[in-house]
């Protein structure tokens, strides 16, 4: 998979054993999918990172794929795991794609799928909110 | 007591040309209130344009209500009821509709219908005079 | 108001309904969990919800197919709109073209206090319904008292009404009438209740219903066919066919009743009646009404919408009018058919009139010339054919303002008749030239004042007129069309007391009246007194057949207006000063409380209708009793013959979503077959009871409608105007 590209303004890059912890305005590059955030911790496995946790009021993902229609994620928490291409998203969670919105408080999106799934939870009773965009004709 | 002669009313100054029409083509009533608009010096215009007002003359209703019989169950008087609407359209505002209804008593004779046939026609245009003399009083107060 | 006034949707929508801002093409769903798979579908679990613009729907879970922008959910549907509140097993939503489809349902109509079952509700673009295996009813509650079920109803909010299929109503579950196809009113905008059977029964007819059917064929024709069986009569058919187009109007109505169990021998019934009226080329203009009726009493028995019940003759014409720029022709040919054992009047062929007016409209100097030519015939008179030929010119003087009217105008009228006599087998010859002149002035004086605590405008206007008719010898003339015209108070500033020219009455009078009357602010007249006197010149009026020609000496009254907040009081007297007697009067006194809580007490009198002396009197009462029992009755006596003719008493129940009248009446029958007009001898009475059952809120019809009971008396009621109410 493509190499991940990650600056903050500071880093500690041996937090703890096999993890790395960034804070202050991070943003990560791989490929064609971009993470901002506060403060990023990325657990390594064997010398490639395998997990990263990015938190921010909120923390962002954008993703630009193929046919161009920009995708874009936020929430305070995001976990990406880098090897499945799943993002786990929680706390106002919001996801974006073609005119698209979801809403909630836990989003999983699986990037290979392309597949989205919202969960509530008390936080905002319980609520999914989604916007869908209809084709007039 | 108060009272005083009518003031010569000149109709409002959005009514002193108006295009008169009717839905009815050759509307008996319509020909009256021209023979009024006439005399009270209104401008008739030859078309509709919709920087004047358009007085506009609708169908006119006949009803019978009876009043008292013959002592064999026949009708021996009824009123005749005659009721006149009619809408104003000022230019650029939206039509106002009037209506109102005139009564007359009229004896019944089943052995002579036809004379009676015309009495009814002469009651009639009686009255199409005076309701073209209501409209004229209805214009004048239009706003 | 029974309380039972249906539950508006519109509160129930708006609660979670507006925190979601709209863009058009924006639909939004809630629910407790989503699964978007990106371009093909997004499945929704969770007491979900999708809000859109005019509609929400509550569901436990859907499926949205992104491909074809469509909706499908399961599991305790719901579906609110403005135009009905559904719950169902499924629902599937067209986003695209706004259809949807309910499966199972429950529904409850926005527009009126309709709900009921159907297995399948759809709605198309978002404002036609249609339902399908549906029951619908407008009773609250759960066994409603009555209810339709039909195969299919479809509705169209724009155009305001239902179409059902196949549709049976059942009161308290018993199937009472099935029906294949009918129409109704979702509201009262279009169509009166012209659904509803009519039950009935009546000495003359037995037990009657009348089930009306009607086919909107197009914009500018339709068709309504109506049968009614009638168990002492049998199944009358009645047709209505209305076409309108730019420049005609036709109405053809035909009823048959191929035979009548209470007159055998009459045969076959019926009765075809064509109203014509059409515009050619600009100027020409033709009317046309023709009646053909099976026997004389037809109408009478069987009534219809373009004739009066107690009519006594049929005018049927046909006339042609070239409306010129200042000259008017028209070809008229006429028959009077009498109705019933009367003296026939003459027939008109054919009669041309020419009016001339030299002068526009508007000038106040005129000469006008009217010219006639009429050919008359009666085969049942002596003089069974006449012609005459009239000339009249005619110059007047008018001036027309509002606050003073002048009317000046001489006029020379020169008549030739042809009287063929068939017995005498003679042809008489007989020209009549004479003069009149006339002068009519009036005042028109006003001041604001108030008229029980309401501004209004209150006129005087006094009326004098000089007539002078010139009297010549017109004895030998007969009356063909013409007739002595009722006198009352209009008729004092009259120029001729009869209604046609075969008779001119010689004048050498002035009238002097005033009249006052009450206008509010929309120019109602309100109150209404008017008195006039005609005095004559000269009392030495030769000429022949005094009576006839000579015009009376008569004092006329006439007023109507409302003395206080509850009391109304029209009235008018005719009297004679040669004969010092009353020769019409009638005075009508009202009580109004309420809508249905008033009384009137009315009496005519009249010394000569047709050679008959006239001396009724009748009251109009009804009373609401509370919200849902409501009395009402009638009762109208012949004083000179001492004899009832018309008695009504009716009671109304009414529920809130039915409504029963049930009126027993006592009628006077005209048998035109063989009565005379002055003989109560062999008169016939209808006694009935009938029975109204009706459906409300369909349209806006809460309101009680005891009053209505009225317009089943022979003497319909006039409801007086009174400011206070």
């Amino acid at each position: 998979s493509d190499d991940l590209i990650i600056n903050a303004s500071n880093q500690d890059l041996d937090y703890k054993n096999n993890t790395l912890h960034f804070s202050g305005n991070v943003i990560v590059q791989q490929g064609n999918v971009t993470i901002k955030a506060e403060e990023l911790f990325v657990i390594t496995k064997d010398g490639n990172s395998e997990k990263l946790i990015a938190t921010g009021k909120p923390a962002s993902f954008s993703q630009q794929n193929e046919n161009n229609d920009e995708l874009s994620a936020q929430a305070t928490e995001i976990i990406y795991l880098v090897d499945s291409k799943v993002l786990q998203l929680s706390g106002d969670a919001k996801f974006q794609q073609g005119g698209s919105v979801v809403e909630s408080a836990k989003i999983e999106f699986d990037l290979k799928a392309q597949r989205v799934k919202a969960e509530g939870d008390e936080s905002n009773n319980g609520r999914v909110t989604t916007r869908l965009k209809t084709k007039k004709d | 007591c108060g009272f005083k002669l009518k003031g010569h009313y000149y109709l409002p100054e959005s009514l002193q040309t108006l295009y008169l029409t009717s839905t009815k083509k050759f509307s008996p009533l319509a020909k009256q209130v021209k023979i009024r608009l006439s005399q009270n010096k209104v401008v008739l215009l030859p078309k509709f344009n919709v920087k004047n007002a358009e007085l506009k003359i609708l169908p006119e209703q006949f009803q019978r209500r009876t009043l008292s019989l013959f002592p064999n169950g026949q009708v021996a008087e009824y009123e005749l009821i005659y009721q006149v609407e009619f809408e104003v359209r000022l230019p650029n505002k939206p039509a106002q509709h009037f209506s109102f209804e005139l009564t007359r008593e009229f004896q019944d004779d089943p052995n002579n219908a036809l004379g009676k046939e015309r009495e009814r026609e002469l009651i009639l245009s009686e009255l199409r005079v005076l309701a073209s003399d209501r409209i004229m009083s209805q214009l004048n107060g239009i706003k | 108001e029974p309380a039972c006034a249906a539950p508006s949707l519109k509160s129930e929508r708006n609660s979670d309904f507006n925190n979601f801002t709209y863009k058009p093409d924006e639909v939004i769903v809630t629910s407790e969990s989503a699964d978007l798979l990106q371009g093909k579908y997004t499945e929704f679990n969770g007491n979900v919800t999708i809000f859109q613009q005019n509609q929400t729907i509550k569901a436990d879970n859907a499926i949205y197919d992104e491909v074809s922008s469509q909706f499908s959910a399961t599991g305790n549907i719901e579906l609110i709109s403005d135009a009905a509140k559904v719950s169902g097993l499924s629902v599937f939503l067209d986003e695209a073209n706004q259809d949807l489809e309910l499966l199972g349902t429950k529904y409850q109509f926005g527009f009126n206090a309709g709900r009921g079952e159907a297995e399948v509700f759809s709605v198309t673009n978002s404002n036609k319904l249609k339902l399908e295996g549906a029951t619908f009813t407008t009773c609250p509650g759960d066994d409603p008292s009555w209810l339709f079920s039909a195969d299919r109803i479809q509705i169209d909010q724009d155009k305001g009404w239902g179409e059902a299929w196949n549709t049976v109503f059942k009161i308290a579950d018993i199937p009472v009438i099935y029906v294949p196809y009918v129409t109704f009113p979702i509201s009262d905008k279009r169509k009166s209740g012209l659904l509803f059977p009519e039950l009935g029964n009546s000495t003359r007819y037995g037990t009657y219903i009348a089930q009306p059917i009607y086919f909107n064929l197009a914009e500018n024709y339709d068709f309504t066919l109506t049968p009614k069986y009638m168990s002492e009569r049998g199944l009358l058919l009645q047709s209505n066919f209305r076409h309108l187009s730019q420049n005609s109007a036709n109405i053809l109505q035909m009823e048959y009743l191929n035979e009548d169990k209470d007159d055998v021998e009459l045969g076959e019934r019926h009765l075809a009646y064509w109203q014509h009226e059409s515009n050619w080329q600009e100027r020409w203009n033709v009317q046309l009404q023709w009646t053909d009726l099976s026997d004389d009493n037809y109408i009478s028995d069987f009534s219809s919408d373009y004739h009066h019940q107690s009519d006594t003759n049929l005018n049927n014409f046909a006339m042609l009018t070239y409306y010129g720029e200042d000259i008017d022709i028209s070809w008229l040919s006429q028959n009077m058919y009498e109705l019933g054992p009367h003296t026939p009047s003459y027939d008109l062929p054919i009669q041309m009139t020419i009016d001339w007016n030299a002068n526009s409209v508007g000038d106040s100097l005129q000469f006008l010339v009217n010219s006639q030519y009429s050919l008359f015939q009666n085969e049942y008179k002596d003089v069974n054919e006449v012609q005459r030929l009239h000339f009249a010119p005619e110059l007047t003087y008018q001036l027309n303002t509002p606050a003073f009217q002048l009317l000046a105008s001489t006029s020379y009228l020169s008549t030739y008749y042809n009287q063929k006599n068939r017995i005498l087998d003679e042809e008489q010859e007989i020209s009549r030239n004479l003069a009149k002149a006339r002068i009519l002035a009036g005042l028109t004086f006003e001041k604001q004042t108030t008229y029980f605590k309401q501004d209004v405008r209150q006129t005087l206007e006094p009326k004098i007129q000089y007539l002078y008719v010139e009297d010549v010898d017109q004895s030998g003339i007969g009356l063909y069309d013409s007739q002595l015209l009722k006198e009352d108070y209009f008729s004092l500033f009259r120029d001729n007391n009869y209604s046609g020219i075969d008779n001119i009455s010689a004048a050498n009078q002035i009238t002097i009246g005033f009249s006052t009357s009450i206008y509010n602010n929309v120019n109602k007249e309100l109150f209404r007194f008017g008195l006039g006197k005609i005095y004559k010149l000269n009392n030495d009026v030769s000429g022949t057949n005094d009576e006839l020609v000579n015009s009376k000496q008569a004092v006329a009254l006439e007023w109507f207006g409302q003395l206080t907040d509850n009391w109304q009081l029209d009235g008018g007297i005719l009297y004679n000063q040669e004969s010092k007697e009353v020769e019409t009067g009638f005075v009508s006194l009202d009580y109004w409380l309420a809508k249905d809580k008033n009384f009137q007490f009315n009496h005519r009198y009249a010394t000569d209708v047709a050679g008959i002396k006239i001396n009724q009197a009748g009251i109009f009462a009804s009373y609401q009793i509370n919200p849902t029992w409501a009395v009402a009755a009638s009762y109208h006596q012949d004083l000179e013959s001492n004899v009832n003719m018309d008695a009504l008493i009716g009671f109304e129940y009414r529920s809130c979503c039915w409504s029963i009248q049930l009126a027993a009446k006592r009628q006077i029958v005209v048998d035109l077959n063989d009565a005379q007009i002055d003989s109560n001898v062999d008169v016939e009475y209808d006694n009935g009871i009938s029975f109204n059952f009706k459906i409300s809120g369909l349209g806006g019809d809460l309101s009680s409608s005891i009053a209505n009971l009225f317009s089943e008396s022979i003497f319909a009621y006039r409801r007086p105007y009174l400011i206070t109410n």
